[in-house]
């Protein structure tokens, strides 16, 4: 309940409702969860991942950057072997729009890069050529910022969806609560 | 405060990212035992064993140049792929396709660049029981159209390479080699009577994997051998590399001095 009531205070409109917001570059970090779409949800297991994000506001309403994301899945493949697990990189150039009502921002995102699985477990079920651990990876998603009074820091929750056609059409989805740190004047 | 954020986040990304990602090698087939020969004068087999060697690409100038170096300093041959460059384990899953429960061993043996170990080439008495593989051969219960599984572990498969070495090159009896455990051992011997014995980093590591699979009932076994190349040794293309492209290991039958005359 106590937690409840700090959680709403955080959140009430104050006076100082009109948060500025740093512009310039950001580092963004977050945890989440990823889960593969499709067919592939029969070979891997939804798991954790981590995600970081560098970028530059060109403007107060769009930045340019370069994500990077790693999860880890338990692999379901017929055995053997089984309980294995894989890790699934993606690494990318994205561009992003934001829109800012105050102490929230709308961001939607979207850019292209490579993929990289850590080991060749799901060969076995086509997902990946003999010898294969990269391909080309695309992901889009967008999410919300919430503005700290403290105008170089903001919470934010995120959402992408990613596909990678070289791994078997590999798609899937991950969410992410992240905290960004923007270097950088009031916009 | 903020170069903190930014380096402890690409720290932990980078220590994720860096750990020596394990490979997974199908068998080159499945085992399957019991099998109805429809003649009533031949049995079923009980046996059967299959053969896999590692794709391994060849060694480098440098590599060569840095084991010659070595071999000097030891007074020692030592091999291109030895202990540590690559761990590895097996896994396996044996199906039951009898209406009958059974009970079924799955052995290793095999080899390393220098030889291969066959436990019947021990036999001296054929009223003695055979030498123990290099691993497993646990007999286990299955059910009737059951399946089980289990793994041959990095540190069973790391002694079992030990074992090789000491009964190959050092002549050791198998049951002293196999049923001690020589992980903490800080040399092994190469030679007779111990009389040379090198580092457990020098020794040979087993390139060469022979899964048995022995049954009393219709049984077939899959398996998969699971490498954590340390050394960066394994063809990218595994057991798809071109023949051309991976060293052809040509191990030779150990075959033990006869004993001493009474």
């Amino acid at each position: 309940m106590r937690r409840l009531a700090v959680v709403a205070l955080l959140l009430a409109p104050t006076a100082a409702s009109a948060r500025p917001a740093s512009k310039g570059v950001y580092a963004e970090a977050g945890l989440g969860g990823a889960a593969t779409l499709g067919k592939a949800a029969d070979w891997t297991q939804p798991g954790p991942a981590l995600a970081l994000r560098l970028g530059y506001d060109l403007f107060s309403w769009f930045s340019v950057g370069a994500a990077a994301s790693a999860s880890t899945h338990e692999a379901t493949v017929p055995a053997p072997p089984s309980g294995e697990y894989v890790q699934l990189y993606r690494a990318r150039a994205d561009a992003r729009l934001t829109a800012r009502v105050q102490r929230i921002a709308l961001y939607a995102e979207g850019g292209a890069g490579a993929a990289m699985l850590s080991s060749n477990v799901l060969e076995k079920v086509g997902v990946q050529e003999p010898g294969q651990r990269f391909a080309l990876a695309f992901a889009g998603g967008g999410g919300l910022e919430y503005q700290l009074q403290n105008r170089h820091y903001a919470f934010g929750l995120g959402a992408e969806y990613f596909l990678a056609p070289g791994f078997d059409a590999l798609a899937g989805v991950e969410v992410r609560l992240f905290l960004r740190y923007t270097y950088g004047g009031a916009r | 405060m903020r170069l903190a954020f930014v380096a402890t986040s690409l720290a932990v990304v980078a220590a994720a990212a860096c750990t020596s990602d394990p490979r997974y090698l199908p068998a080159p087939t499945a085992i399957e035992v019991g099998v109805d020969t429809g003649d009533p004068t031949m049995p079923p087999a009980t046996t059967a064993t299959a053969s896999m060697t590692l794709p391994i690409v060849p060694e480098t100038m440098a590599d060569q140049d840095a084991r010659e170096a070595r071999q000097t300093a030891l007074g020692a041959e030592l091999a291109y792929v030895r202990l540590g460059d690559l761990d590895v384990s097996i896994e396996w899953t044996v199906k039951n396709l009898a209406a009958t429960a059974g009970e079924f061993r799955v052995k290793l043996d095999g080899g390393n660049q220098f030889f291969y170990y066959l436990p019947a080439n021990f036999i001296v008495d054929p009223r003695d029981p055979p030498p123990p593989s290099l691993a497993g051969g646990i007999p286990m219960t299955i059910a009737a159209n059951g399946t089980v599984s289990g793994v041959l572990r990095e540190d069973t498969l790391r002694e079992a390479s030990l074992d090789l070495e000491a009964i190959t090159r050092g002549e050791l009896s198998p049951f002293a080699a196999i049923f001690n455990v020589n992980e903490d051992d800080a040399t092994v011997p190469i030679a007779p009577m111990a009389a040379l014995a090198i580092p457990q980093d020098a020794v040979s590591q087993m390139i060469r994997f022979d899964v048995t699979l022995e049954a009393d009932q219709h049984m077939i076994l899959e398996y998969a051998v699971r490498v954590r190349d340390q050394r960066g040794i394994l063809h990218d293309e595994l057991m798809a590399a071109p023949a051309a492209e991976v060293v052809a290991f040509a191990p030779a039958e150990y075959v033990p001095p006869p004993p001493p005359a009474p």
